[in-house]
């Protein structure tokens, strides 16, 4: 089959990022087993014409994708416990994506009142309202999505968490300067502490911008190594 | 365990030849189950001990070896079990469950 083996190759990258979601002593024996069943599926005549063997290789592929990404629970030797705690994760994932949709749309229609004059301050505080609410609900949305896998550890959680902070004190420096709340020193100070996070922020951005880069040069010395490439 | 349709389907694929051994891909097909379906079923089976796993031998140079999965003996008997317990409650059907009816009611 002449696109066959393009096929495969589509088929083995879908199974290798399946893989990458499993504990990592069990996946390279999965990346094995599900591989070698991408031929098998390729030839097999009794599924039907060649396109029809292709589509349904690349629908086993694509499925263990999806296997992998909600039932992960079930490769670490199941039990009740561990899956009510992975519903629990679940069902904080989706009030991250919750929370990420409702930010967007937040960020938007601030944007678009602001520079309608709709909105009640003057036109440089409408933007600078949305952007540092539309910060804080984005980095509260992240830490809901990635709370189970990225930021579960306390050390990673500092970053969006800082961001956060810092979207706070934007959206209180904007709310507060027009409608003349507080000392104006105590805005000062909380401007300056914004700046000096968001400053850590931008370095911290370009020094894990830097490693992933890094990382794409030399695959197979970090954590997210393709299992096809690694050694037992 | 709970007994869900596609474990119901899995399990009657094994037990129509108890001691064949099945491919997942075999398995998929038999029980019309999607890969995402069927191996996370498979590792949970496997944790409990009801289903056991191996590696064939490649018959070809440049082929990959392919696992294989049968019913443990534990296996058979809890598939067995699970399966008749549910044509039990199919036959006796949810509108017909006895419940004890309460004292006062005589």
């Amino acid at each position: 089959m002449r696109g066959g083996r393009y096929a495969l190759r589509a088929g083995e990258f879908l199974v290798s990022r399946a893989c990458r979601r499993l504990p990592a002593a069990i996946r390279q024996e999965r990346y094995q087993e599900w591989l070698a069943e991408l031929p098998v599926i390729l030839r097999d005549r009794d599924t039907g014409p060649a396109p029809w063997r292709v589509v349904r290789m690349l629908a086993f592929a694509a499925d263990t994708l999806r296997g992998t990404a909600l039932a992960a629970d079930a490769y670490r030797g199941a039990h009740r416990g561990a899956a009510a705690k992975s519903t629990a994760a679940k069902s904080i994932r989706w009030l991250g994506t919750g929370l990420l949709l409702l930010a967007g749309l937040l960020g938007c229609a601030l944007v678009l009142l602001a520079y309608e004059g709709a909105i009640i301050y003057q036109l440089t505080v409408g933007p600078n309202l949305a952007f540092s609410v539309t910060l804080v609900l984005v980095n509260l949305g992240f830490i809901a999505v990635g709370r189970s896998r990225r930021w579960a550890s306390p050390g990673r959680r500092w970053y969006p968490v800082s961001k956060i902070v810092a979207g706070a004190g934007l959206s209180i420096r904007a709310m507060a300067g027009p409608a003349g709340w507080g000392h104006p020193l105590l805005f000062a100070i909380i401007s300056y502490c914004v700046y000096a996070i968001s400053v850590v922020c931008l370095a911290m951005a370009v020094v894990q911008a830097v490693r992933y880069l890094s990382r794409l040069r030399h695959p197979g010395q970090g954590p997210g190594q393709q299992p096809g490439r690694a050694t037992s | 365990m709970r007994m869900t349709a596609p474990l119901e389907r899995v399990f009657r694929v094994f037990l129509d030849d108890p001691a064949a051994q099945r491919y997942g891909y075999d398995l998929m097909k038999a029980a019309g189950l999607a890969s995402g379906t069927l191996y996370p079923l498979l590792a949970r089976l496997q944790a409990r001990g009801l289903v056991a796993s191996a590696w064939e031998t490649p018959q070809h140079d440049g082929e990959r070896p392919r696992r294989y999965y049968r019913l443990t003996g534990e296996g058979i008997e809890v598939a067995r079990l699970e399966l008749a317990q549910l044509s039990a409650r199919r036959r006796r059907g949810p509108g017909r469950r006895v419940r004890p009816a309460p004292a006062d009611a005589r």
